[in-house]
């Protein structure tokens, strides 16, 4: 053999070495990620991997077996008051004797600027509201809003500058740009930087399994079971799901309807498929959003007469497959359930999708101003508060309520932290908080530690359409059987 | 009716739709060799504009042709303010353009219509033909009728009328075409009308049967692309025909989804996706070419018009040591925001390194480099959650992933290229995008792929480095940039480098000087990939959780943009470039007041920066450094100077001792400044000669100076009967289709001969040469050199057995020096292989010293080494065969093939190409020369054949051969024979 192969043997043997060597000094102990441990159910995720958290009387919390971290929850100093001047001054990262900074990324660009681009109008109303009463303590609030364009990796970079001590902010509210949250909340780092992410909006089910995230919403899960359960309840024999399979928040339903399903027949939702695709002969498809038809989909896409059909679409998808020549639709005379998720309850959905609608549901956790809702104080403030702040914005968005509620959830846990203002101290108050703001179905919600799943009731609407969009109609009210399930 | 059936005629509205789409790509592509990626876009526009009119009380039926007429004018401008002003740029940076195009279209629709979906006005009645379970509507069927009838009108129109060929031929060779009369920028304005018309048409029809959305519109398109390339991009009715194949796979694939086995995964979405990808590859490998003779220009590549500025040692060391300091002190210096941007960049950085390696340097144009940032990405995912691997470990699995799938798509490169394969790989981005990331054995099927937290070491023990600190983390990617970086700029000026750039200058003749066009090929794949699963796999570091989303095929499309505002074949400006756009995302953290603006400001950066810089940002840095050069050299003299000069010769030394090849400029410089030893040249009749073996003057004596060389007028004596043949070709027959080119043709080229071959146009002598070389196949005959039989052989194998060949149209390597050119021809000798270029090994280092040496020898020969560091670009054509000839000389080669070397010169130049030639048979070398100058062939030759309508008519001494009847006949006609009336 020549020395020139020997060399290469030689060669190829020190760097097989070197790479064993590499790799023995990364083989720490497996560890599970963040999404393993969600999708296993776990409410007790911890900071530490493998270490479960446990909620000590005072507040204390214990990250894991001998390490533990005081967060400071104790008893508000002498002179401190709730009033300007008095309040304490900087008390936190983020505080200041006058101003709370706030920062929060929002989608007011891109594909998902129309169903999400309000939210950010509806947070300015509430922080509008309650600086023009003088903040909070004697404390403004302040927010940084940055658009993302609901890019995820653009949206993790920001949000992670914003979890950065140095970033001086204090938390981050509502957090409309949930890509981005997706991904820091997986990678740990909320958890690491202890930074409060207060009234999200519950898309994704890492936002409920994260002790330092507080939703708003009903989650996709809870939505999926509901349905289920619902039309179940309702006498319906057969099940059904089309739900878009390039979103994330399709196939958390998709996931948690089949178990639901699974739990109340004994079966999986015929032609349940783990690679979500869509069969032959099959009653849950998953789709692709973009196409100009879903005309093969629908032929494969064969629910039972009678069967619920789930809808867990983004708009454009789901008004693509609803004008498709045979897609299951509510007045069908093989007496179809068509349901759909919260982010079909937009006006513009209901009016472009015209009669193919009629009769379809659609759920949504809070109260829309519609039929007897119209006359609540709460949906009358709010609607007025967001037209003051853009007279344009879509007070039918649920995603823009959703906004409105969370910073209205925010507000008020900082009003009962009162004026010694701590992350920690807002953890603790959020984590034995009952919050009725008058705008969800469910009134109180409420959170405790190591459970954020507060919200757990939603009510269906009847989209109207006979020959003009005639408004939606309300429906039943239903819980949750099993909040706390996560996918399930 | 069966089932199946059903499955076709739900085709119908997806083949509606791509017909109408594929059509206006066609028109685009056919008129003006432009790959349009804002077709979509242009749809939009005018459906958006219709609706506005409907909405005021307009009749749909008026709209309609007002919309056509707007989607036209729409083409016009793109054409005008884009098109125009890349053209010089080449097909890429046109395409380029298009996306940019596409960016301002959509930002312009979401600003002045919203981004809700909207109810377009129906065109066609309402309803539908009831098929199966679902159905058809009117409108899709109109759809689909429409593009048929256009199809037709089009077809028509290209086909039979003048303009049409006119349009067609200003697109095939616009200056051509100017001689005729034609305007070349009034015919590509009149396509791209053509175009935006079409596009109009598609978008007001679809959106009537769809939903006016300003970013669904441009995904729908891309079928299209997909159906034009299977019709060949230029052909009409092959549009529709690529239509019909797409439309099918999305109608019927899913029809599979309960067959056993095939059900597994035609079942799956994306599915039809995958089966199309899978088709397209097929027919690129079946339809495409083993070798071409095309140059970058064909490819659609400009790189730069500059020549390249000579990089002199001392600014090289005085960046790389600012660079350093800066690298070290930056983390400690920025604002935390920025210090992610810089993660970023770093990325970026290595995404578009990879696209100059293959787009810039290979001429492989990829739109689909995000698939393999992806693949990589999620592999990392992978090994990280099951085998517990973590950075650095998990880059090199993440980065092998990604090179290996990048070899598996470069299996069909190896037949395509140009704008087809462009459209190849944006086909496998969109697979991957659609089926392979959302497969749940890639980790991302529940939605994302995340990896436990990163760290090195244990907490608390030694060492432990945190990998989600943020400074931390910029360390170990500088790090990685440095080296990645370090390694390719080892690799641009190494063999391995120089093959890259002669496969893309012409891959005729890199496989004529024994490059291996394939295997280089994949090589560019393999490390084009491997560094974009670099990227990859620090992208998911850099977050721990990925989504497919964040890797769809639009993003490809940004990556090539950042690679192309850098200047495609640099890769200073990949970096600076990849700054640029990471610096995008800190601006829009900065300014608030851009919120609901960064579509916009994202597409007009790009816009402007393609417009104003169309060299890139490499072009940029060129005009600066010579400016900041005469700075420097002003400020040189004083304190400061001496400063300077010290830290530059301490910089220097530690170069040295580290190595040559990471500073390849100061080789060059050396050679720059070199006093190069007055030796007489070629052209005067002498000869300085290489004392390697290969030189002999024919009597056996090695020949060591130029005098001992005999003078021109003194012509060896070659007896055939006691020579050994060192070529011999056999009853060659060649034929193409029904036409026999070659036909039973016989030579043979003794050793230490010139040999001639001659005949009049057409007669066959290229193909002929062709053959004997491999870049045909003969239907007979047998090929031998030194006496084996090659005739299986391929080109670069019957290279490395000893032949070089010169080409009757140029072929020499545009974007290399005259000095490059030759190195290139050095391969067939270098003995280092790709990984030891990489690192730049001692052996790299010793054999580059060899094929320097090597080539400034027949640099001296020749005498062209005044301007060896010239780029070949613009020097006069007399020096350029002569650097052709060159090239083949620095082979080593015993037989030199020389296809009409005196094509296009004058008298003066043809009388010193014959002086070179007679020379070089005094070097031991073997001539077979093609040639229409019979003085030049007369004077040389020793023996002649003669070719005429592929037959061998004649052979013989040349004084001979000019006096056979045979011969005089083919060339000048039979004698007529007047009669006596």
């Amino acid at each position: 053999m020549s020395r020139g192969t020997w060399g290469k043997i030689i060669a190829g043997f020190v760097a097989g070495a070197l790479f064993g060597v590499i790799s023995a000094v990364q083989i720490v102990p497996r560890a599970k990620t963040r999404t393993e441990l969600i999708s296993q159910g776990s409410q007790r995720v911890s900071n530490s991997p493998g270490a479960a958290p446990s909620v000590l009387p005072s507040g204390v919390i214990s990250t894991g077996p001998g390490v533990t971290n005081v967060l400071g929850v104790g008893p508000v100093p002498q002179g401190v008051l709730c009033a300007p001047g008095h309040n304490g001054g900087a008390t936190d990262v983020g505080v200041t004797a006058t101003t709370i900074n706030l920062a929060t990324t929002v989608v007011r660009s891109g594909i998902g600027a129309a169903f999400l681009g309000d939210v950010q109008f509806a947070m300015e109303a509430v922080k509008n509201k309650v600086n023009a009463a003088g903040g909070i303590c004697g404390r403004r609030l302040v927010i940084r809003y940055v658009d993302d364009g609901w890019d995820p990796t653009r949206g993790a970079q920001y949000l992670g500058n914003f979890l950065n001590r140095g970033s001086g902010i204090f938390a981050i509210p509502v957090a409309p740009s949930s890509e981005g949250l997706n991904i820091v909340i997986n990678h740990g780092d909320v958890d690491r930087a202890a930074v409060p992410v207060i009234g999200t909006d519950g898309m994704l089910i890492n936002q409920y399994t994260d002790p330092w995230v507080w939703p708003v919403a009903v989650s996709t899960a809870s939505t999926a079971r509901i349905m289920a359960k619902h039309a179940h309840d309702m006498g319906v024999k057969n099940f059904s799901i089309v739900f878009d399979k390039n979103y994330k928040f399709g196939q958390e339903a998709a996931a948690a309807f089949n178990n639901e399903v699974k739990r109340l027949t004994g079966n999986n939702v015929p032609g349940f498929d783990p690679n979500n695709g869509c069969n032959k002969g099959t009653s849950y498809c998953g789709v692709v959003a973009g196409q100009s038809t879903y005309g093969t989909e629908v032929q494969n896409f064969q629910p039972r007469a009678g069967a619920l059909v789930a809808m867990f679409l983004e708009p454009a998808t789901a008004l693509q497959w609803m004008a498709t020549t045979g897609a299951p639709t509510a007045s069908s005379s093989s007496g179809y359930h068509v349901w759909g998720a919260q982010p079909l309850f937009t006006r513009d959905f209901a009016v472009n999708c015209q009669a193919a609608c009629d009769g379809m549901w659609v759920w949504t956790g809070y109260k829309p101003p519609i039929e007897n809702y119209a006359n609540d104080p709460a949906v009358r403030t709010f609607q007025s508060d967001l037209a003051k702040t853009n007279p344009q914005a879509d007070y039918y968005n649920a995603f823009a309520e959703g906004g409105y509620e969370g910073m209205e959830l925010l507000v008020r846990a900082l009003q009962q932290v009162g004026p010694y203002l701590t992350r920690a101290r807002l953890r603790a108050v959020l984590d034995s908080m009952q919050f009725s703001s008058g705008l969800t179905l469910q009134s109180p919600i409420g959170w405790r530690a190591g459970n954020h799943f507060s919200n757990w009731t939603m009510q269906g609407f009847a989209i109207q359409y006979k020959g003009t969009f005639g408004g939606w109609r309300g429906q039943d009210m239903v819980r949750d059987p099993s909040p706390t399930l996560g996918k399930g | 009716m069966p089932k199946i059936f059903v499955y076709i005629l739900l085709s119908v509205p997806f083949i509606g739709a791509y017909a109408m789409f594929s059509l206006g790509i066609s028109v685009i592509y056919r008129a003006s060799r432009v790959l349009n990626l804002a077709h979509g876009a242009m749809a939009m526009i005018p459906a958006y504009l219709a609706y506005s009119m409907v909405k005021v009380g307009v009749p749909v039926l008026v709209a309609l042709p007002i919309a056509v007429l707007s989607g036209a004018l729409l083409g016009v401008g793109v054409e005008r303010v884009f098109v125009r002003r890349l053209r010089a740029q080449g097909p890429t940076a046109q395409t380029v353009g298009t996306v940019a195009v596409t960016g301002l279209l959509i930002a312009v629709a979401v600003k002045v219509w919203g981004s809700t979906p909207l109810l377009a006005p129906q065109v066609f009645p309402k309803g539908a033909i009831h098929i199966g379970a679902s159905g058809v509507r009117y409108g899709e069927l109109g759809l689909f009728g429409v593009a048929v009838v256009v199809s037709v009108a089009a077809f028509a129109f290209f086909r039979f009328t003048d303009y049409g060929l006119a349009m067609r031929g200003a697109a095939q060779n616009r200056r051509a075409a100017a001689l005729m009369g034609i305007d070349p920028d009034a015919a590509a304005a009149a396509a791209w009308a053509m175009g935006g018309g079409l596009a109009a048409l598609a978008g007001v029809l679809l959106a009537a049967v769809t939903n006016l959305d300003p970013f669904i519109l441009s995904l729908q398109v891309l079928p299209a692309f997909v159906a034009a390339l299977i019709g060949g991009l230029e052909s009409l009715p092959g549009a529709l025909w690529g239509s019909t194949i797409a439309g099918l796979c999305f109608g019927v694939v899913p029809f599979f989804s309960s067959t056993p086995i095939i059900g597994a995964v035609a079942g799956q979405s994306g599915s039809p996706q995958l089966a199309l990808t899978v088709l397209v590859l097929i027919i690129m490998g079946l339809r495409g070419r083993r070798i071409s003779g095309a140059d970058a220009a064909e490819s659609g590549l400009a790189i730069s018009n500059r020549p390249p500025r000579p990089v002199r040692a001392r600014s090289m060391g005085r960046a790389m040591l600012v660079g350093a300091i800066v690298i070290a002190i930056w983390p400690w210096l920025v604002p935390f925001s920025l210090l992610g941007t810089s993660l970023t960049w770093i990325q970026l950085s290595l995404v578009a390194a990879s696209l100059v390696i293959l787009t810039g340097w290979v001429g492989q144009i990829s739109l689909g480099q995000a698939s393999f940032v992806g693949i990589s990405a999620l592999v990392t995912g992978l090994v990280s959650r099951g085998w517990g691997f973590a950075f650095p470990a998990s880059t090199l699995v993440g980065a092998a992933a990604a090179g290996i799938a990048a070899v598996l798509l470069g299996v069909v490169a190896l037949r395509v290229r140009g704008l087809y394969l462009a459209v190849a790989t944006l086909i496998f981005a969109w697979m991957c995008d659609t089926f392979l990331f959302r497969t749940s054995w890639l980790g991302a099927g529940s939605g994302s792929s995340t990896i436990p937290r990163q760290h090195l070491g244990r907490p608390g023990a030694m060492p432990f480095i945190d990998l989600t600190d943020r400074r931390t983390l910029f360390y170990l990617f500088a790090t990685v940039l440095a080296l990645v970086l370090f390694a390719l700029a080892n690799l641009r000026n190494t063999k391995t480098g120089r093959a890259f750039f002669a496969v893309r200058g012409s891959e005729m003749a890199a496989a004529a000087l024994g490059i291996d066009v394939v295997r280089t090929k994949l090589i560019a794949f393999a490390i084009a990939g491997c560094v974009a699963g670099v990227a990859g796999n620090l992208f998911m570091v850099n977050l721990g959780s990925v989504e497919p989303s964040q890797f769809m095929f639009t993003v490809s499309l940004q990556f090539l943009a950042i690679a192309v505002v850098g200047g495609l074949g640099s890769l200073g400006g990949a970096v600076a470039a990849g700054a640029l756009f990471a610096g995008l995302d800190e601006l829009f953290f900065r300014v608030s007041a851009l919120a609901g603006w960064l579509d916009v400001v994202s597409a007009a950066l790009l816009a402007i920066v393609l417009l104003a810089y169309p060299g890139g940002i490499a072009a940029v840095f060129e005009t600066a450094a010579h400016f900041g050069d005469s700075v420097v050299a002003r400020l040189s003299r004083g304190p400061a100077g001496a400063a300077l000069r010290a830290v530059d010769r301490s910089v220097s030394a530690a170069f040295r001792r580290a190595g040559l090849l990471a500073r390849p400029a100061m080789r060059h410089a050396r050679l720059r400044r070199r006093k190069l030893a007055s030796e007489p040249v070629l052209a005067e009749g002498l000869l300085a000669v290489d004392t390697s073996a290969s030189s002999s003057n024919g009597n056996g004596h090695k020949v060591n100076s130029v005098s001992e060389l005999r003078i021109k007028g003194e012509r060896p004596v070659v007896d055939r009967a006691t020579t050994d043949a060192v070529l011999e070709a056999k009853g060659i027959v060649v034929r193409f289709g029904g036409l026999t080119a070659v036909n039973d043709a016989s030579l043979a080229v003794h050793r230490g001969e010139i040999t001639g071959l001659i005949g009049p146009n057409g007669a066959g002598k290229t193909t002929f040469f062709n053959a004997i070389l491999g870049l045909n196949s003969p239907a007979a005959g047998r090929v031998f050199m030194y006496g084996k039989d090659v005739t299986a052989e391929p080109p670069h194998l019957r290279a490395r057995m000893g032949v070089a060949r010169t080409f009757q149209v140029l072929q020499l390597f545009n974007e290399l020096t005259v000095f490059e050119n030759l190195l290139v021809a050095t391969h067939l000798h270098n003995r280092a292989g790709v990984f030891s270029n990489l690192i730049a090994s001692p052996r790299t280092v010793a054999a580059e010293k060899d094929a320097r040496e090597r080539s400034r020898e027949i640099l001296h020969l020749l005498g062209l080494q005044d301007i060896a560091h010239q780029s070949v670009r613009g020097l006069p054509f007399g020096i350029l065969r002569t650097v052709e000839l060159g090239r083949a000389l620095v082979t080593g080669a015993q037989l030199v093939m020389l296809d009409e070397p005196a094509s296009g010169l004058n008298n003066a130049e043809t009388d010193r190409l014959s002086q070179i030639v007679a020379g070089i048979r005094d070097l031991g070398v073997s001539v077979l020369l093609i040639e229409h100058d019979v003085r030049m062939v007369t004077e040389v030759c020793d023996y002649v054949y003669v070719l005429d309508q592929g037959r061998m008519i004649a052979d013989g001494p040349s004084h001979e051969v000019q006096r056979n009847p045979a011969v005089i006949a083919a060339y000048l006609g039979e004698p007529v024979v007047m009669s006596d009336a």
